[in-house]
C-alpha cells in the first residue's frame, strides 16, 4: 500500500480523537439523566434573559462597529493597519479574568474616568452595560478577524469595476464586497455571539454577579456548581443549547442573505475571470 | 559581575536538589493575608514543603469531594465540612471571625446602611454570604422589613468569595459591604458600622487534617501559637464557647 494512504489513515486518528473530545462532554450533559427541577430551585429564566439580552446588544454593536473596521483592515497593508490589527486582537490572548481586571481598572471607581463618572452620577461597574462592554471586549476581535479575512477575498478589480460603472464606494461595498464575503462575515458573527454568551471571567470581575441583573447563564452555572450539581448541570445544558442556537443562526443568516445576492456575486466572479 | 556566579550556582543547586511534592493545604479565602508566614510555620512544623491555596469554602469542599489531594483543609463553616470523607473530625472551632458591616463613608450606625449607594455582599453559597444574610435578617428584626427591602435594593453584586467582597470596597466600586473583621485590618479608609446590642454573626473556622500523621501534624501546627497568633493579630479571635 502506498505511503500516502498510510499517512492519510494515520492523520485520521488524532483528528477523530479530537472530534470525540469536542463532542462527547457536551453531549453527556444531556445524555445522563437531567432529572427534574426541585421546587425550591432558582429559576433559570432570569439568567437566560440577562444572557440573551446582553449578548444580542453586544452582537448588534460588534457588527455595526466591527464591519467598517474589518473592511478598512482588509483594504491595505502598511504599518498603521498592522498595528491596529495586532492591538485589536489583544483581547483574544488575554485570560478573561485579566480582561475583567483591565476593564475594572479602566472604568471603575479607581480609574481615569472616575471623576467624570462621579460628576455625572453614572456608574458602569455592576450594571448590565458592564456585561455588554465585557462581552464586546472579548468577542469583537473574533468577528473583526473573521470578517476581515472574508473581505480580503474580495478582489480589487471587482470593486474598481463597480466604481467605474457608477457605484459609490458604499454601494460597491454593499452590492459587490458584502455578498462575496457573506459566508465569512456570518461565521464571524455567529462565533462572536457564541463567545459573548459564554463569557464568564470578564463579566464576573467587571459586572459582578447579581441574579436577574448581571448574573449571566455561565455565572449561574458556576454559582450553582458548588451547591447543587444537578441544578448546575441543567443550567449548563441550557447554556449549550443557547450557544448552539447562536451558531446555527449564523448559518441561517448566511443562507437567507446569500439567496438574494449570492447568485449575482457568483456571476460577477465568473465574468471577471472568464 | 561577581554576584552572578553564586546566584547561578544557587539556581543549579536548587534545580538539582532532590524535591518531593509539597503538601497541599486548601484554606478559606479570608485566610489569605498571612499566607507566606503561615506556609513558613507549617513547613517548620512538618519538615517539608507546604503549599497553601485559597478559595471560597464551598469551592474547597466541592473540590475535595471530587478528589482534590489536600493534606488539610481550613473552612469558614463547619457545614461545608460535613460529608468530607477521609478527614479527621473537625473538633472544636479553631478561630472565629466576626462578620461586620464596613463602609468607606463615616455612616453613624448599621441602620444607615440603607442610605449607602452601592452594597456588595457574598453569594448565598459562600460562608460570608450566608452569614451576611443571617446578619441582615437579625437587623431587619430591629429596623423593619422596609429597611431590609431598601438595603436589598442597594445590593449590586453577590460575590463568590470573601476576598472579592473586600476588594470591591477597596477599589471604591462598593460603598458598603458585609465582610469579615479581618478584611478591615490596617485599612484606614474603611470603617466598621456599630451593630445594635445582641446582633452579631460570626464565622467559626474549622481545621480538618486528612487521616494520618501528616494531616494531624498540620492540624497541630494551625492550632499552635505561631499560626493562630498571626491571624489573631489580623482581627481573628479565639472562639468563646
Amino acid at each position: 500500500m502506498s505511503v500516502e494512504r498510510w499517512v492519510r489513515r494515520l492523520l485520521a486518528v488524532p483528528a477523530a480523537l479530537m472530534l470525540g473530545l469536542l463532542v462527547l462532554p457536551p453531549v453527556l450533559l444531556f445524555v445522563a439523566p437531567l432529572g427534574s427541577a426541585e421546587a425550591a430551585e432558582p429559576s433559570p429564566w432570569p439568567a437566560l434573559r440577562v444572557s440573551g439580552l446582553t449578548s444580542a446588544i453586544s452582537l448588534g454593536f460588534i457588527i455595526l462597529a466591527g464591519t467598517p473596521l474589518a473592511w478598512w483592515l482588509s483594504r491595505g497593508r502598511g504599518l498603521g493597519r498592522a498595528v491596529v490589527a495586532a492591538l485589536g486582537l489583544a483581547p483574544l490572548v488575554l485570560p478573561p479574568s485579566v480582561a475583567g481586571l483591565a476593564l475594572l481598572v479602566t472604568f471603575g471607581a479607581s480609574g481615569p474616568f472616575a471623576e467624570l463618572l462621579r460628576a455625572t452620577g453614572t456608574t458602569i461597574v455592576f450594571t448590565p452595560a458592564a456585561v455588554v462592554i465585557a462581552q464586546v471586549f472579548v468577542a469583537a476581535p473574533l468577528y473583526v478577524a473573521m470578517a476581515a479575512t472574508a473581505f480580503a477575498r474580495v478582489e480589487v478589480h471587482l470593486l474598481e469595476a463597480a466604481r467605474t460603472l457608477g457605484c459609490s464606494s458604499v454601494e460597491a461595498f454593499r452590492r459587490v464586497a458584502l455578498p462575496i464575503a457573506m459566508p465569512g462575515v456570518c461565521a464571524g458573527a455567529a462565533v462572536a455571539w457564541a463567545r459573548a454568551i459564554g463569557e464568564f471571567g470578564a463579566t464576573l470581575f467587571f459586572a459582578g454577579n447579581l441574579p436577574g441583573r448581571t448574573q449571566t447563564l455561565p455565572l449561574a452555572v458556576y454559582s450553582a456548581l458548588e451547591g447543587d450539581v444537578a441544578h448546575a448541570r441543567r443550567l449548563a445544558a441550557l447554556l449549550v443549547v443557547t450557544a448552539l442556537v447562536a451558531l446555527m443562526s449564523g448559518a441561517a443568516a448566511w443562507w437567507l442573505l446569500r439567496g438574494r445576492s449570492g447568485d449575482r456575486a457568483r456571476d460577477g466572479d465568473a465574468a471577471a475571470s472568464g | 559581575m561577581n554576584a552572578r556566579a553564586p546566584t547561578a550556582a544557587l539556581a543549579v543547586f536548587l534545580a538539582c536538589a532532590p524535591r518531593s511534592e509539597p503538601a497541599t493545604v486548601l484554606a478559606a479565602s479570608s485566610l489569605a493575608p498571612e499566607s507566606e508566614a503561615v506556609e513558613a510555620a507549617l513547613e517548620a512544623a512538618l519538615g517539608r514543603d507546604v503549599a497553601i491555596a485559597f478559595a471560597g469554602s464551598q469551592q474547597i469542599a466541592a473540590q475535595v469531594a471530587h478528589g482534590a489531594p489536600a493534606a488539610a483543609v481550613v473552612l469558614a463553616d463547619a457545614d461545608h465540612a460535613r460529608g468530607l470523607q477521609g478527614f479527621a473530625p473537625p473538633g472544636t472551632p479553631w478561630l472565629c471571625n466576626d462578620v461586620i458591616i464596613a463602609s468607606r463613608d463615616p455612616l453613624p450606625d448599621a441602620a444607615a446602611l440603607a442610605h449607602a449607594r452601592r452594597i456588595v455582599v457574598g453569594d448565598a453559597a459562600v460562608p460570608i454570604g450566608a452569614h451576611g444574610r443571617a446578619l441582615l435578617d437579625a437587623l431587619a428584626d430591629q429596623f423593619g422589613a422596609t429597611w431590609r427591602a431598601e438595603v436589598e435594593a442597594k445590593i449590586v453584586s453577590r460575590e463568590l468569595n470573601a476576598r472579592t467582597v473586600a476588594m470591591r470596597l477597596r477599589t471604591g466600586d462598593a460603598d458598603a459591604a458585609i465582610v469579615y473583621r479581618s478584611d478591615l485590618a490596617g485599612d484606614p479608609t474603611l470603617r466598621e458600622l456599630p451593630l445594635p446590642a445582641g446582633v452579631n454573626a460570626t464565622a467559626r473556622y474549622v481545621v480538618l487534617g486528612r487521616d494520618g500523621e501528616e494531616g494531624a501534624a498540620i492540624s497541630e501546627a494551625f492550632r499552635g501559637e505561631t499560626v493562630a497568633g498571626l491571624y489573631r493579630a489580623r482581627g481573628f479571635r479565639a472562639c468563646t464557647p
